[in-house]
């Protein structure tokens, strides 16, 4: 990696305006903004790695206990019925609508795990101090997984399916929807304390 | 002089490009498509509801329509904006970008910049309404209350809600300032 003033001082081109900018050395809590267009370019120093690792791997924890424990029940006249989380996308398969249970798959269930597991992988050799071409792969498919995870939506999507559920019998929610509740928390978390920028240096330069 | 072979970013090795490939067309195809299908995704049913008695085939608007009746106006609301504001808002938007750059209309970048980062932003929370439904099929799964099926309009509204998303993030911003740098 270089080293000297042009690597502490990187100059770089806005993704939004194209402006081409030299970016100045990041102060104690401070962000840097585009000159021009006020995008965002650096975020404010992030927290040590070992914070987002912790609360990756809790993540991690509570995507599973949220798939295998019962998620919602529902208890109509006596009659009881209980779903887990992906039984949206058991339904939808059944019925045929492949391609919609295929998505929900995956935006709701599939890209969350992978996302924290992919970043509790990279975070573990980032700390461990060993780099492999392995690394840059990782952080590439996370910038590629990028819109695709959204499990703070999937949680929205059942409490409104809930309440409207709720006019015709009664709603419990399982430890499954508690755990999903603390993913969501836990994920928006890792993604306050995580800087990517920090973990491409950290990954090497090397072309 | 040799022809240069691609040229790879020194970090991350991905191939450089100068801007997003596909350009305004890509872009303008993957809208275009959304919004043909934005039509079907409003008139179809999203749900087949049958409780003993009798079926209903609920529609985007009618199952808002519902959550205002019963009195659970802030779930409508939610939905509302959700399922009809925001991909409504991403069509638009994004269509008055790209006929701007188009036309190579004489624009002021930063605004229209800051509504591109609005609707890069809000894109995603459109899924609410598939996820609510595939929701509401695994809780009467069972067939004891009643059964649920997903209407054609599920399968519409999921795919424009895909197409926007992709059409916004195939839209390259630094085209908007492009003008700025030629005078």
């Amino acid at each position: 990696m270089p080293k000297g003033a042009k690597a502490v001082r990187p100059r770089i081109r806005c993704p939004d305006c194209d402006l081409a900018q030299r970016l100045p050395l990041r102060g104690p809590g401070h962000r840097l903004l585009c000159v021009r267009c006020r995008r965002l370019l650096r975020g404010r120093a992030p927290p040590p790695l070992e914070v987002p690792l912790c609360l990756a791997l809790a993540g991690l924890w509570m995507w599973l206990i949220a798939n295998v424990t019962p998620f919602l029940s529902l208890d109509y006249r006596g009659a009881s019925t209980t779903s887990y989380l992906a039984g949206g996308v058991e339904a939808l398969w059944e019925q045929g609508f492949y391609l919609l249970s295929s998505l929900v798959f995956f935006t709701g269930v599939l890209a969350p795990l992978l996302e924290l597991a992919c970043i509790s992988a990279l975070l573990i050799l980032l700390r461990r101090g060993l780099r492999t071409r392995g690394l840059k792969l990782g952080l590439r498919f996370l910038t590629a997984l990028g819109p695709w995870t959204m499990p703070g939506i999937f949680l929205v999507g059942t409490l409104v399916a809930g309440v409207k559920m709720a006019q015709m019998a009664l709603m419990l929610p399982g430890s499954g929807f508690a755990a999903l509740v603390a993913l969501v928390v836990l994920w928006t978390s890792v993604h306050a304390t995580l800087d990517f920028d920090a973990l491409w240096e950290l990954a090497g330069a090397e072309p | 002089m040799p022809a240069p072979t691609r040229l790879r970013c020194a970090r991350c090795g991905a191939a450089l490009r100068f801007r997003k490939p596909g350009g305004l067309s890509r872009s303008a195809a993957l809208l275009l498509s959304a919004a043909i299908l934005y039509v079907p995704a409003n008139l179809l049913p999203l749900l087949h509801i049958h409780v003993v008695g009798h079926s209903e085939a609920d529609t985007i608007l009618v199952g808002i329509e519902e959550l205002f009746l019963s009195g659970m106006w802030e779930v409508g609301a939610v939905v509302f904006f959700a399922s009809i504001v925001v991909p409504m808002l991403k069509i638009v938007v994004l269509g008055l970008l790209l006929l701007g750059l188009w036309r190579r209309s004489p624009h002021d970048p930063l605004p229209r910049t800051r509504w591109y980062r609005l609707i890069e932003g809000i894109g995603r929370w459109s899924m609410i309404d598939v996820f609510v439904v595939s929701l509401m099929m695994s809780l009467v799964a069972f067939g004891s209350i009643a059964s649920i099926e997903p209407g054609a309009g599920a399968t519409c509204f999921a795919a424009v809600v895909v197409l926007t998303i992709l059409a916004v993030r195939s839209f390259e911003p630094r085209d908007l300032w492009d003008a700025m740098e030629e005078t």
